[in-house]
């Protein structure tokens, strides 16, 4: 059985520590991170609505972004989610999270005759712009993560890998959330190679981890902290010109998250983005 | 009503005898780019937007399962020839290879034959395949309609001229400079 106070505790610790974890953005994996960037000049604006539900909690949020092409190979990204509705045991909030700035150096490409091999590498800073009592809407510190993501995106298949270590900085109390290694890998299916200017479809099929350093307070490790868990997520890109939906939903396949189980039931997602301007 | 009916007249009679839409002797009529990195539509529109601010574009299809965009020019401007590798690069995407369609008055520029550009610059014609028989017998100051594939500088530089390996060519028919015929 797991204590109350502790699962409490550690709901606050994962919920703070994945706050603004990046998602979808442009052709990239639903819940992942990919390489493509924008062209040079170009805009793109997505909002995300996400609902995520761990054991008896929930969340409702919805997420803004704005991504902008200094060249055709570095991109910046800004994202502020906003929470509808966290509800955890019998209290509710809502409000601003972290706004997170991030930025994509895609430092290899390879053009192919209908395809591209691609990597980039990928950094970004959170900014404490949530509210940081109650139910944390925000971390309450600056964190960081870098990353790297590789692809092969051709007409007919295409393939995702990436990784991100993020840094969770202790707040004003000295209570230091934990650091999160986080992996993807996912595999797109076009099962229709179509022409511009019509409707296109990409079935997506993904695996998601994240790994768990121990939470830390006066530099203590917390007992309970720590852990691993691994998602399957299903998702598709709905493209029509520069128009983009993607919906997609995570399923946990394991999750070893120390003495207190805090397991994830779920998360899905549905996005739009425009892309437009240069 | 006389008068009117003259002014009619003489307005149809002006009509007729102004010259069409102002076009310029040389210019770009299409471009084929063959593109290398179009995976997905989605991605491609940005090199529709950057193709599409090219100067003179009328308009452009894309076929992403044959890797090309065709540009259609509408004949009062015409792009700088380095701008097409240019917009390809900052749309992300690898220009392949460029045929182009020119309307051109043939030159000699030292020694060698060339298709007088609008910008002023000169393409040159490849002496390889078509373009010898070009240079031979067509004569300078002809204007012609040329296609060919684009072949990179034989030095760099900003003077660097491009070559044309023609592939087709017509030299064009006279055809009155005044008016408009009626259809």
């Amino acid at each position: 059985m797991v204590r109350e106070p502790q699962k409490r505790l550690w709901t606050l610790v994962i919920g703070a520590a994945l706050l603004g974890a990046p998602t979808a953005a442009a052709h990239e994996p639903i819940f992942g991170l990919g390489p493509r960037p924008i062209w040079k000049g170009g805009v793109g604006l997505e909002t995300e609505l996400e609902r995520e539900r761990e054991e008896i909690d929930g969340v409702w949020s919805l997420k803004q972004e704005l991504l902008y092409g200094i060249t055709s190979d570095i991109a910046v990204t800004f994202e502020t989610p906003y929470v509808l509705e966290k509800q955890q045991g019998d209290s509710t909030e809502s409000g601003f999270g972290d706004t997170l700035v991030r930025a994509k150096w895609r430092f290899f490409r390879n053009e192919v005759w209908g395809g591209v091999y691609h990597a980039a590498l990928l950094g970004g800073v959170e900014l404490p712009t949530g509210k940081p009592s109650g139910s944390q809407l925000g971390s309450g510190g600056y964190d960081y993560f870098v990353g790297l993501a590789g692809a092969y995106e051709g007409r007919r298949w295409l393939g995702f890998s990436g990784a991100r270590y993020r840094f969770n900085r202790a707040d004003k109390q000295g209570f230091a959330r934990p650091d999160v290694f986080l992996y993807d890998t996912a595999v797109g299916f076009r099962p229709v190679k179509t022409e511009y200017k019509r409707p296109d479809l990409v079935l997506m099929f993904e695996v998601n981890g994240e790994v768990f350093q121990k939470a830390q307070r006066g530099g203590e490790g917390l007992r309970g902290t720590g852990g691993n868990r691994m998602f399957g997520a299903v998702g598709a890109w709905i493209t029509y010109r520069n128009w983009a939906f993607k919906p997609g939903f995570q399923f946990p396949l394991v999750q070893r998250m120390g003495d207190l189980r805090q397991e994830r039931d779920f998360r899905a997602v549905f996005a739009v983005e425009v892309h437009f301007g240069g | 009503m006389i008068v009117a009916r003259h002014t009619i007249r003489l307005a149809a009679l002006l009509a007729l005898l102004t010259p069409a839409a102002p076009t310029i002797e040389a210019q770009i009529i299409e471009a084929k780019l063959k593109v290398k990195g179009l995976a997905c539509p989605f991605c491609s529109y940005g090199l529709e937007r950057k193709l599409k601010k090219l100067p003179g574009v009328h308009d452009i299809e894309i076929l992403m399962n044959a890797d090309l965009a065709t540009l259609r020019f509408d004949g009062k401007e015409s792009p700088d020839i380095r701008d097409f590798d240019k917009a390809v690069r900052q749309a992300g995407f690898k220009l392949a290879d460029l045929r182009l369609t020119v309307r051109a008055k043939l030159t000699r520029h030292t020694g060698q034959s060339g298709l007088g550009l609008p910008d002023g610059k000169i393409l040159l014609v490849d002496e390889a395949g078509l373009g010898r028989e070009l240079s031979t017998s067509v004569a300078e100051g002809t204007t012609l309609e040329a296609t060919g594939s684009l072949l990179p500088a034989r030095s760099s530089g900003d003077h660097a001229t491009p070559r044309l390996q023609v592939d087709s060519y017509e030299v064009e028919k006279i055809r009155p400079k005044l008016g408009r015929r009626r259809e």
